[in-house]
């Protein structure tokens, strides 16, 4: 090789891995620094974050929670509600993509935008509306069921768990499966019709096993989700006794005394890290092969849509009656009770009591432009954060050779399985740090919006590493020997090959972000970084049951119109990409 | 120490009575709060003496220009009780945050740990008192001449908290499922009688709201002894929801009824033909609800102005009307300000003071409940 060749060369390869260790540098720091301090945090048993002394440290948390026969007994319960909500809801969402993206089911647009719609419904909302739906005592379906001699369906029970959680899975999974199926060719599926195999014989053969990265990728995800989150545990599960580890975890931290147990509470968490840990390492494990699962070539490909027959009424009617139960019927019960002056069962007395002064109340609230205002800046900073630092991750550890990719992988995925309470302590902790050295961001909408963006890298990158994964390197590399620059190659290649996954990452993130409370209510200090989610937690925390539905009404007619216009967005450039590349 | 104030306040007091409103000229908001409450202007007869404060402390709050305020009451409610306070100290910007019981304490103390205020005004912070008092945050305010409003047991004896209101944490039910044979007379009662038990009662994780006062009037013996019977005997379905989200829901019937429960909630959810009632065993436990300065206020002269006019016969009034709060004010002392005084007065009462508040028998109470509220794994 000749001297400005081999010089090019050099500079070439310090360039790629400066870009590398940059990010993995700045990844590492962004989730071990609140991980040290969980650790650390689970040996003091100080008052206060900010009252941490490193020469003060005990092993007391760790015996008073790993010695306490009855957190075992957590382990039945949490394995239980886990496998249960995750079978659920991953079986359902594989049937929902499925039926949008391979089969003419009338109606997809509406399909795409309904299904996430669920997201931007808070998980404490919706186990209330079925708190309405549901109790034994009260709910206006046994209500309806006890007239005709049926049930009553007990909510407050581990099945009644499951099924909630379960719904509430669908839609993660329901996004990151939709530009898998989008992009697939649909070669192989021909040739098996070909063949002579039917439609459940291809599903089963090809699809299914063409799918199986991303599809254990994103059972592995949904396990994390319905291990960490506490609100459908926490108001279903609670009155009945029924402990997950995640509502263990909020109940120590929300004892009588109004100071958590922060010690405690991160002692416990410790299992979340293992699990988290582990379940990385698996998924690492399944992507390891990746040429086995190119879907994407050089070779052009049309999505191929399977005609249904009359069988599509039928598949539609499935789909309504699955948008039913995860969201029409929690809306109606929430817009019921915006109008009511007081919570009762529908009947023509309350109907006419009904009034419009919870919502004539939300505008008359001096913080609400405030709140909406915080909100706005903080989804969107989260939204772009994620997507921007959750692709340039996947890069790395789906196309480059970096020594330390599947490292970066991990850090990316570990986030997830730390239930967002802890976390958030977590980063209460680094932020107040920060503070003594003059980084001033606590009890700002950057602080939230960082805590966020960590913690939906590991949704972001499994996304992107499922997508990225199936477009193949042919493509990259006839650009390049074409005289494409990296850059031209990025837009050209991969821009509009990702742009659907970019979308529906940058979608999941704003509707999680919206309606999350966990870590903004660790992070959240006074009307400088107040958002909705703290809103509506305070006034449902105060039993202002009522003007929550009036939130959550308004709320989700107003993420249903977004997840419209982006559907439509989506749909409209794609067709010009592909009407471009035709 | 209080009689101190008092000599040294008057010339000081008479010299800037000129600043305050007179009676005469009543906002309209408290001219509204009489004809709630069914008093003629007489009423407010004294109040411009209960207005006047140190001339110093109106000029200050004039360059503070604003005051920063965490509570529990609605935004609506606060701005309505509020109302005349803005007639008469327009200068005067209430910056007003609602939060929870463990946001008022938690974050406060977080950011006070690290030298930072984040507010100046704190009300119903008595389950995180000992910390802030541990950590010496509370400013002392026997200065605030509204003081003597009050009877000496509702405020501190250092100061460091002053009673706005009387709370009345009893039991709330549901009028079409319990019937009134079926409350208890006593507390004792309530776990000898099998319909409570199964899941029928509920409670929300506030026991300082009105255990702790039975603790200290009965005994720590008693008080262990009850505990552990009204969760293993009892068996309450337990709510991590505020009081006031828990007594909606026995509002809508999913619950015969819950403890603790705020008499101000109920009576507001009757009053719009909810069906529910509000029963206090005996001994009736009483909160001071308290009203507190941090030590290191940004708005410490707006702040002060902002509680001396809380506890006069006007703030007392305006809060009574607008958010059913019993006033503790001693010219208000009166059942008719008392909502279901039927089933208060004329009983014994046991009053959560600042003594059991700080006390180590309420650490003993708390690590009691918190592992019998926390155990149990069900099925």
């Amino acid at each position: 090789m000749s001297g400005s060749a081999l010089g090019y060369a050099r500079s070439a390869f310090f360039r790629e891995n400066l870009w590398h260790w940059s990010v993995f540098v700045v990844v590492g720091l962004a989730v071990l620094t609140p991980l040290v301090f969980l650790v650390l945090g689970s040996f003091s048993v100080a008052d206060l974050p900010t009252q941490f002394n490193i020469a003060e440290l005990t092993f007391a948390n760790y015996s008073k929670v790993w010695l306490d026969r009855e957190t075992y007994e957590l382990f039945y319960n949490t394995f239980v509600y886990v496998t249960g909500a995750t079978a659920f809801g991953i079986t359902m969402a594989v049937v929902l993509a499925w039926l949008v993206e391979r089969t003419n089911i009338p109606g997809k647009i509406w399909i795409y935008a309904g299904v996430p719609l669920t997201l931007a419904m808070p998980g404490m909302l919706q186990a209330m509306a079925y708190v309405l739906l549901l109790s034994p005592r009260i709910g206006y379906l046994n209500d309806a069921l006890g007239a005709l001699g049926i049930g009553p369906i007990d909510i407050y029970s581990l099945g009644g768990m499951i099924f909630i959680e379960g719904l509430r899975l669908v839609p993660t999974a329901f996004l990151m499966l939709v530009p898998l199926l989008r992009a697939m060719d649909p070669a192989l599926e021909e040739a098996a019709s070909m063949s002579g195999a039917g439609p459940r014989r291809t599903l089963s053969r090809i699809t299914m096993k063409l799918m199986l990265p991303g599809l254990l990728a994103i059972m592995i995800y949904q396990c994390m989700t319905a291990l960490e989150v506490f609100e459908v545990p926490g108001i279903l599960g609670l009155p009945a006794g029924i402990y997950v580890f995640s509502t263990k975890i909020y109940s120590i931290m929300h004892s009588a005394s109004v100071l958590p147990a922060y010690g405690q509470a991160n002692a416990l968490a410790m299992i979340y890290v293992v699990i988290a840990i582990g379940g990385t390492w698996l998924y690492a494990k399944v992507i390891s092969k990746s040429e086995r699962f190119t879907i994407i070539t050089g070779k052009g490909y049309r999505p191929r849509e399977l005609d249904l027959g009359n069988w599509r009424w039928v598949a539609l009617g499935g789909v309504f009656l699955f948008l039913t139960f995860s969201i029409i019927l929690p809306f109606l019960v929430l817009a019921y009770v915006s109008f009511l002056p007081f919570l009762q069962s529908p009947s023509l007395a309350a109907f006419k009591m009904m009034t419009v002064d919870h919502y004539v109340g939300l505008w008359e609230t001096p913080l609400i432009g405030r709140v909406l205002r915080n909100t706005i800046y903080m989804v969107v900073i989260t939204s772009t954060m994620t997507v921007v630092i959750s692709f340039l991750i996947s890069l790395v550890i789906v196309r480059s050779k970096f020594w330390g990719r599947r490292i970066l992988d991990q850090l990316a995925f570990i986030p997830h399985a730390i239930p967002g309470i802890v976390m958030g302590l977590a980063f209460l902790w680094v932020f107040l740090q920060g503070t003594k050295y003059g980084i001033n961001i606590h009890g700002g909408i950057w602080a939230m919006s960082i805590a966020f963006a960590v913690g939906f890298m590991a949704y972001g990158t499994r996304s992107m590493n499922a997508a990225i994964l199936q477009i193949h390197k042919d493509l990259e590399e006839a650009a390049q020997t074409s005289g494409a620059t990296h850059w031209r190659t990025m837009w050209r290649i991969f821009y509009p090959l990702m742009l659907p996954t970019f979308i529906g990452v940058w979608v999941w993130t704003m509707l999680h972000s919206i309606r999350i409370a966990g870590k903004p209510l660790l992070l959240y200090e006074g009307s400088e970084n107040q958002v909705l989610a703290i809103l509506i937690w305070n006034m449902w925390d105060e039993g202002n049951i009522e003007a929550v539905g009036a939130i959550g009404t308004l709320l989700i007619l107003f993420l249903l119109l977004v997840t419209l216009s982006l559907r439509l967005f989506g749909f409209g450039r794609g067709a010009a990409v592909q009407k471009s590349s035709n | 120490m209080r009689m101190t104030w008092k000599l040294f306040g008057l010339p000081v007091m008479a010299f800037a009575m000129a600043h305050g409103a007179a009676a005469a000229d009543l906002p309209k908001a408290s001219q509204k709060a009489l004809a709630d409450a069914k008093l003629d202007a007489s009423f407010f007869n004294g109040l411009d003496a209960e207005l006047a404060v140190p001339k110093a402390w109106l000029d200050g709050a004039a360059k503070e220009k604003e005051v920063v305020i965490l509570g529990t009451w609605d935004d609506r409610q606060f701005n309505a009780m509020t109302a005349p306070f803005r007639e008469r100290y327009p200068f005067i910007n209430l910056r007003y945050n609602r939060s929870s019981t463990a946001a008022r304490g938690m974050r406060v103390l977080v950011a006070l740990s690290e030298g930072r205020v984040i507010a100046d005004v704190l009300v119903s912070i008595a389950d995180a008192m000992f910390q802030f008092n541990k950590m010496k945050a509370l400013a002392d305010l026997r200065d605030v001449p509204g003081i003597k409003n009050l009877r000496s047991e509702y405020y501190a004896s250092d100061g460091t908290w002053i009673g706005f209101k009387l709370s009345y944490r009893c039991l709330a039910y549901h009028t079409g499922k319990v019937k009134k044979e079926d409350l208890p007379a006593t507390w004792d009662d309530l776990l000898k009688n099998p319909r409570w038990r199964g899941g029928n009662m509920a409670v929300s994780n506030h026991p300082n709201a009105w255990l702790l006062a039975l603790w200290g009037h009965h005994g720590e013996k008693w008080g262990v002894d009850y505990t552990r019977r009204l969760f293993e005997e009892l068996q309450p379905q337990r709510r991590k929801e505020g009081m006031t989200a828990v007594t909606a829901l026995t509002v809508a019937g999913e619950f015969d009824a819950n403890i603790p429960a705020p008499e101000w909630r109920v009576a507001q959810s009757a009053s719009k033909g909810a069906p529910v009632g509000y029963h206090c065993p005996s001994p009736v436990p009483i909160n001071l609800s308290q009203i507190v300065m941090l030590e290191k206020a940004t708005n410490k002269n707006g702040a002060r102005v902002f509680i001396n006019w809380m506890l006069s016969r006007e703030g007392q009034l305006v809060q009574y009307t607008e958010t059913d709060a019993v006033p503790i004010h001693s010219a208000l002392e009166s059942p008719q300000f008392i909502p279901f005084a039927d089933t208060i007065i004329g009983k014994p009462s046991v009053v959560r003071d600042d003594a059991l508040l700080g006390s180590e028998l309420n650490e003993r109470m708390v690590a009691l409940w918190d592992s019998l509220w926390t155990g149990g794994t069900g099925k």
